[in-house]
C-alpha cells in the first residue's frame, strides 16, 4: 500500500461526509434538535480532520500517476487547486464547528452567530468539495468526460475555481523572501500556544492546580485551538511549497497519524460530561487521567516527529 | 528592508489578528454566560 492507495480510500470521506453532516445539520435546524446539531457538527469536525491526510496523500497520488498514458496533467492541477480551496474552507468549518461544540459545553446551547456561520460555511464547502471530487473523478474515469464528447472536455470539467497551489508554493518557497521565515516563526508560536494549553488541561487531570475547576481551564481551550489553527495553516504553507519533502518522509506520516488521534482525543475534553463535572479540589477518575496521559504522549509525539523530519526523514 | 524587520512585521500582524480573534471569542463567552446569570 502506498499514499496513492490511501488517497483513493480517503478521498470519498470529505465529499460524502460533508453531505451527511449537512443533512444532519439542516434536519436539526428544521426540527430544532440540539442532539442532531451536535451530531452534524461532530461530523464536520471529523471530516475536517480527515481532510488533512486526504489533501496531502493527493499530492503523492499525483506524483505516482504523473506522465502515465491517458492522464491529463491539466486535469490533475485543476483538481489540486479545487481541492486546496475546498480543504481551506473545510478546515475553517472544522474550527468553527469545534468552537460551537465548546460553546455548547459551556452554555448548553450553540450561539446563534455560530450556527449561521456553520450553515453558510457547510453549504459553500459542500459545493467546493463536490467540485473537487468531480474533477478528481475525471482524472481516472474518462467515461465521465465522454458525456461531453468534445475535444478538450477534460479542461472544461468543474467550476474552474480554486487556489493555485503552484503560485502559493512559489511564494512560500522563496518568491517572497520573508514568507518561509514568517511561517516558521508563527509555527513555533502556534506550537507554544497549543502545548501550553494542552499541558494546563492535562496536568489538571493529574491533580496539579487542584483548587481550579475543569470549567475554568476549559475556558483556555479556544486559545489552544487558535495555536493549532495557526500551525495547520503554516504547516500547509510548507507542504504546498515543498510537497516531496513530506510525501516521501515516513516521519511525516507518523506526525499526521498522531495529529488525527490527538484531534479525536481533544474532542473528549471539549464535549464530554465527565471532565466537565470536576469541581475545585476534586480528583479526576483513572479513565480521565489515562486520556490526559495519552493526550500528552500524542502531542509530544507530534512535536517529536515534526522536529525529526530532517533527521529520521529526508526533509530539508 | 532587512529580512528580520519584514518577518517581525508579518509575524506581529498575524499575532495581532489572532489575539483579536481570541479576545472576541473570550468576550462572547462572558456575554453568553452573563445571560444565564440570575439578575439581582
Amino acid at each position: 500500500m502506498n499514499l496513492a492507495h490511501i488517497h483513493l480510500l480517503l478521498n470519498h470521506f470529505p465529499v460524502i461526509g460533508i453531505l451527511i453532516g449537512l443533512g444532519l445539520f439542516l434536519g436539526a435546524l428544521i426540527g430544532n434538535s440540539n442532539d442532531l446539531k451536535k451530531a452534524g457538527v461532530i461530523v464536520f469536525l471529523g471530516i475536517a480532520l480527515l481532510s488533512i491526510p486526504t489533501y496531502m496523500s493527493g499530492n503523492a497520488a499525483q506524483q505516482a500517476i504523473k506522465g502515465l498514458p491517458g492522464i491529463s496533467n491539466t486535469l490533475m492541477v485543476k483538481h489540486q487547486n479545487a481541492a486546496l480551496l475546498a480543504y481551506f474552507f473545510m478546515e475553517i468549518l472544522g474550527g468553527v464547528s469545534w468552537f460551537g461544540l465548546w460553546q455548547f459545553r459551556r452554555n448548553s446551547r450553540f450561539g446563534s452567530g455560530t450556527l449561521v456561520t456553520i450553515l453558510v460555511l457547510s453549504l459553500v464547502t459542500a459545493m467546493l468539495m463536490a467540485n473537487a471530487a468531480n474533477i478528481g473523478g475525471a482524472i481516472r474515469h474518462p467515461e465521465i468526460l465522454s458525456v461531453s464528447g468534445t475535444t478538450g472536455s477534460a479542461e472544461r470539467v468543474g467550476l474552474g475555481i480554486g487556489l493555485d497551489a503552484a503560485v502559493i508554493g512559489h511564494f512560500i518557497a522563496g518568491g517572497v523572501r520573508w514568507a518561509w521565515a514568517t511561517c516558521q516563526t508563527l509555527h513555533f508560536m502556534g506550537l507554544s500556544l497549543l502545548m501550553g494549553v494542552v499541558f494546563v488541561v492535562d496536568l489538571r487531570m493529574f491533580g496539579i492546580m487542584k483548587n481550579v475547576s475543569f470549567a475554568t481551564v476549559h475556558r483556555l481551550l479556544p486559545w489552544g485551538m487558535l495555536g493549532f489553527g495557526l500551525n495547520l495553516f503554516t504547516g500547509m504553507c510548507y507542504f504546498i511549497a515543498a510537497p516531496e519533502q513530506y510525501t516521501k518522509n515516513v516521519t511525516f506520516y507518523w506526525k499526521i497519524a498522531l495529529i488525527m488521534i490527538a484531534g479525536a482525543n481533544a474532542i473528549y475534553f471539549t464535549v464530554f460530561d465527565e471532565p466537565w463535572a470536576i469541581r475545585e479540589k476534586e480528583n479526576a477518575t483513572l479513565k480521565m487521567k489515562l486520556i490526559a496521559a495519552s493526550a500528552l504522549v500524542l502531542w509530544i509525539g507530534v512535536m517529536f516527529c515534526g522536529l525529526m523530519l530532517p533527521f529520521i526523514g529526508n526533509a530539508f | 528592508m532587512p529580512l528580520g524587520l519584514m518577518v517581525a512585521i508579518a509575524m506581529l500582524t498575524v499575532i495581532t489578528v489572532l489575539g483579536g480573534l481570541g479576545y472576541v471569542m473570550d468576550r462572547q463567552v462572558d456575554h453568553e454566560e452573563d445571560k444565564d446569570r440570575p439578575k439581582s
